[in-house]
């Protein structure tokens, strides 16, 4: 038992000194962390990320298309010298407060159009005049292929004939929606009012609204109006109620968001996206209100 | 030339003649579907205003002859009182005006009040009649819209020229809020003079506004809770004459009083029946006071509580179905809601402290009534089931609500004890804007009228 006894004290002394030396407490040192880079965006950014950078480098596939619009435009504009001067001043007008009969969509591609403007004006300025005539989408794709294959096929001058009916086609290939930069696309972000620009819209709007006080029901308050606006921020034309209600408060509803409306004019919100702000539908529903 | 490589680059693609007109003809149909649907109007949603009070312009109403002109300016100001008392609306200080209104059939120039921020414009004429009557004309603008909202004229006998400031008013109200205005009312009350320990209590009528003071009973017996009838020109009360307080009824017109019934037992805080033909009281029975309501037409009492407690200050809804009530048959006073019969009694107070007088609103939504508890009595409203109840007023010593017909404004009577009396005051459904009644002398219990027209 001795021995036992012995060899397990060792064996045991062993041990705790080798952990004692091994496990010797050692500096914690913090492993050096990559910096993290932090950019601050404006909201507008933010909500206008597919916009897409002026100064960039245009993608091949649109630079193309352009391109060869551009080659093949050049043989009409040196055969109809006169209509040049009218060509021009076509495109001098859109981009300040831009014809009213013209339908919405285009607006937003025509932002990005007016936008690539001042660039190279020798392939964007002929094709707003252009876009007067509504530009159905789904066939882009199959009339695309049509002019590129020919323009390699043929040489400018034999088809300069089918590119002038073909004038309103080639501007839609120019605006296919890009992978990278949303000119002209449909679904692109960047033609809208960011997220605080359409708050100080309400905020101005909420300034101004005091809802009738009286009726119990939230529900017979909504009331929706029509607004039109002139570019310096008055209204273009009286507001229009386009809901109804049978309430007798709507009456009292209706007349104190007219008069909200109204009141606060002229309306500061930014120019240059005037197409957009220019006809807005207002609702107004005091369903936050009702602490009662 | 050119058919031939239309048609060779046709065949390249694969497509048929036939294939690129029908593709061309779905497209022309889709894009003009695309345009009508893809309308990108903006839309904003606007869910919260600020609630502040109308500003509304009320120039002297314009005097068809220069006598009337004391008559014009009196008009003026009991409008511009009683809007702004109301808390819904800031009358413009008239030397802010630009404009002077000599004729009210053109329309004014609205540039000139909207620049002194005028939302609301009130322009009036008064002019005597060939008989003597007066011809009181009135029309409400729409500053910002350009346009008149209403119009009215009144005939009248010269000495009722408040009522038609009252009922101007009440137009005025209406047009703008939605809701029926209260200004063409009556308070009746407690009048207070004397003494704290010599207290003469006279019964006593008023307009709203506090002009027009009449007393309806001498002082020599106690008086308390007058109550109005919705239908005649009859105010209910409780007198302690010679022996245990009595019911009365009295006639406005011809000061006629009449005893409700004559019961043994004590008679307290009477009220009319919705139809007016009904009165409904507590009665006190040996060491317990239950519900009686009494018609006044057959003069047959009917019992509506049996609990061995005291249940008092009842109160019938606008609709007539069911009555609220004081109780302590829990234990301490709490207010219950039963139907107009009797039946089913239920608690719907259950805050801590005390509740008593309650009152429906006119509305039917609310109740009204007095709370005590932790020394502070509070003036406050809960819905007919009890919740969402909410405190107005908090202090010593507020009590007994009335509600404006219109179910708005509350007035109620405020004793801060000591040395001093009680006074009126109302306070607007919202809690906010809490104003003094001005009355001659100390005043208490008030109930307020129906609309009078």
């Amino acid at each position: 038992m001795r021995t036992g006894l012995a060899v397990s004290s060792i064996g045991h002394a062993v041990v705790l000194g080798w952990g004692l030396i091994a496990f010797a407490p050692a500096v914690f040192e913090t492993p050096p962390t990559e910096a993290m880079p932090v950019d601050l965006v404006p909201i507008s950014e933010f909500t206008q990320l597919q916009k897409g950078n002026k100064n960039a480098p245009k993608q091949e596939q649109a630079k193309q298309a352009a391109e060869k619009i551009a080659e093949a435009k050049q043989a009409p504009e040196k055969e109809h010298k006169p209509k040049e001067p009218e060509v021009k001043t076509a495109a001098a007008p859109p981009s300040p407060p831009p014809p009213p009969p013209e339908p919405t969509p285009p607006p937003q591609a025509k932002k990005e159009e007016s936008k690539p403007e001042p660039k190279p004006a020798e392939v964007a300025t002929p094709l707003p005049p252009k876009k007067l005539p509504p530009k159905p989408k789904t066939p882009d794709v199959a009339k695309q292929d049509t002019p590129q294959q020919k323009q390699r096929d043929f040489n400018p001058d034999k088809i300069a004939a089918l590119l002038d009916r073909r004038q309103p086609n080639t501007q839609r290939a120019a605006e296919q929606p890009s992978q990278t930069a949303a000119l002209g696309a449909s679904m692109g972000n960047a033609p809208r009012l960011s997220q605080s620009e359409i708050d100080a819209l309400r905020a101005q709007i909420q300034a101004c609204w005091n809802p009738p006080v009286g009726a119990e029901n939230a529900q017979d308050l909504i009331v929706h109006v029509r607004v039109k606006f002139r570019i310096d921020g008055t209204l273009s034309a009286e507001p229009e109620v386009l809901n109804r209600g049978s309430s007798p408060y709507f009456r009292v509803a209706v007349e104190s968001a007219m008069r909200a409306v109204r009141r606060c004019q002229p309306y500061t919100l930014p120019a240059h996206k005037y197409e957009i702000w220019r006809d807005v539908e207002v609702a107004f529903d005091p369903k936050d209100m009702f602490g009662r | 030339m050119t058919t031939e490589i239309f048609r060779s680059t046709l065949s390249t693609l694969g497509l048929s003649r036939r294939r690129l007109l029908q593709t061309a003809g779905g497209a022309a149909a889709i894009a003009a579907l695309g345009v009508r649907s893809a309308e990108a109007v903006l839309k904003i949603d606007i869910t919260q205003g600020t609630i502040q009070p109308l500003p509304i312009a009320i120039p002297d109403f314009v005097a068809g002859q220069a006598a009337e002109a004391e008559l014009g300016r009196n008009l003026s100001a009991v409008i511009t009182n009683n809007l702004r008392r109301s808390g819904l609306f800031a009358p413009i200080d008239p030397a802010a005006f630009i404009e002077k209104i000599q004729n009210i059939d053109v329309a004014p120039r609205f540039q000139d009040w909207r620049v002194v921020n005028a939302q609301g414009l009130v322009t009036g004429r008064v002019t005597r009649q060939p008989d003597g009557r007066f011809r009181t004309e009135f029309r409400l603008w729409d500053v910002f819209a350009g346009q008149q909202l209403t119009g009215q004229q009144y005939f009248t006998q010269p000495e009722h020229w408040r009522r038609i400031a009252h009922i101007i008013s009440d137009q005025i109200y209406e047009r703008i809020t939605g809701e029926k205005g209260y200004f063409d009312t009556r308070i009746v009350f407690v009048d207070e003079t004397g003494p704290k320990d010599k207290r003469v209590k006279r019964l006593a009528i008023m307009d709203q506004d506090g002009a027009g003071v009449r007393y309806l009973t001498r002082g020599d017996d106690l008086v308390l809770t007058p109550r109005f009838s919705p239908t005649n020109q009859e105010v209910c009360y409780m007198s302690y004459g010679r022996g245990d307080p009595r019911v009365l009824l009295l006639n406005i017109e011809t000061g006629q009083r009449e005893v409700v019934g004559d019961f043994p037992g004590m008679t307290f805080s009477p009220r009319f029946s919705p139809d007016g033909f009904r009165v409904i009281m507590s009665l006190q029975q040996g060491s317990n006071t239950n519900i009686f309501t009494m018609d006044l037409r057959s003069r047959r009492t009917t019992r509506l509580t049996d609990a061995a407690a005291i249940d008092t200050a009842p109160s019938f809804s606008p609709d007539g179905r069911q009555i609220c009530f004081e109780s302590d048959r829990g234990g301490a006073q709490q207010i219950y809601v039963m139907n107009a019969d009797g039946s089913n009694p239920r608690r719907v107070s259950f805050g801590q402290g005390r509740y008593s007088t309650p009152i429906w609103s006119p509305r039917g939504d609310t109740i009204a009534f007095t709370k005590q508890g932790s020394g502070s009595f509070s003036i406050g409203v809960m819905r007919a089931d009890g919740s969402g109840e909410r405190i107005l007023t908090e202090g010593f010593h507020n009590e007994g609500p009335t509600w404006a017909p219109n179910g708005r404004v509350l007035m109620f009577f405020r004793d801060p004890g000591g040395n001093a009396g009680p006074h009126l005051f109302t306070v607007d459904v919202t809690g906010y804007n809490e104003l003094k009644v001005p009355t001659p002398s100390y005043a208490s219990d008030p109930a307020w009228s129906p609309l009078l027209s």
